[in-house]
């Protein structure tokens, strides 16, 4: 096994667990069928619209893998959007991906509002 | 339940914009949204975000009298956002353009499009400002004066 495997590997079996930080969301792309993915999600993040509304942005690491996560060649700024609970024990809501933060062999960290 | 004259307005203004979400014009909207406190509301293609800004009392445009009538201006701000597939080959200000003059044309529906339905006297489109983001939306804010008179004392109460 390379290097360039074990990062991939380790990014879904480790980062991305669902049995530690890892939840499932599901990942709508423009174009095609949504699927279920695991990500790491990090909540706490609010911005302020121009009129005073507060809109919550998420931060969501998953993998960089067309099956398991979202790879980087497929993903699409241009209206891509996951959905995922704003709180803990809420139902989920629809958010776009407005930007790669990070990209690297194993994962992406993706902002999104 | 009675609604104040500047909601009428809003009421009115948003109405006029649905009709980008049918598809008449060349934009098809894909939703024109009223934000509420926590947004719930996700950036699309061609979205519309409508809210209200500054209100302004306009003296010269009041009027004396028993009861006196007061007139405001209040500022709607129509944010058009673009935020197309990286796939696309349309040029960014021929989608700003378009969105842009669509919804100047749905809200002046007629020659007296300024009026809103009777509740307002004048309306005036102020310029546009481009509020382009960090992750590259394509946002054009096309403000909206519109000038009302209400009863001093009584905002709920229309006044020629």
């Amino acid at each position: 096994m390379t290097l360039h495997d074990m990062i991939k590997d380790d990014a879904l079996t480790v980062f991305c667990s669902a049995s530690d930080f890892g939840e499932t969301i599901t990942y709508y792309p423009r174009v095609g069928s949504s699927r279920q993915i695991i990500g790491v999600v990090m909540r706490d993040s609010t911005l302020r619209d121009d009129a005073g509304g507060i809109l919550n942005t998420f931060e969501v690491h998953v993998a960089n893998d067309g099956t398991s996560g979202i790879s980087s060649a497929d993903i699409n700024l241009g209206g891509d959007y996951i959905t995922l609970p704003p709180r803990d024990g809420k139902s989920p809501t629809s958010h776009t991906i407005t930007e790669i933060l990070v990209q690297d062999e194993g994962m992406l960290v993706l902002q999104c509002r | 339940m009675p609604l104040a004259v500047v909601e009428e307005i809003r009421l009115e203004l948003l109405d006029r914009l649905d009709a980008l979400e049918d598809g008449g014009e060349i934009t098809m909207a894909s939703e024109v949204v009223a934000p509420e406190r926590f947004g719930s509301y996700r950036p699309q293609d061609w979205q519309v975000v409508v809210s209200q800004g500054d209100t302004a009392i306009i003296d010269a445009l009041s009027m004396p009298g028993n009861p006196p009538a007061t007139c405001f201006e209040t500022v709607f701000n129509i944010r058009c956002r673009n935020m197309p597939s990286e796939t696309s080959t349309e040029e960014r200000d021929t989608l700003k353009n378009q969105f842009s003059a669509d919804v100047r044309k749905v809200v002046c529906t007629s020659n007296t499009w300024y009026s809103f339905g009777g509740f307002a006297i004048d309306a005036a489109w102020l310029n546009h400002e481009l509020l382009e983001t960090d992750s590259g939306q394509i946002v054009v804010n096309v403000p909206l004066a519109i000038r009302y008179r209400t009863n001093e004392g009584d905002p709920y109460t229309v006044r020629g």
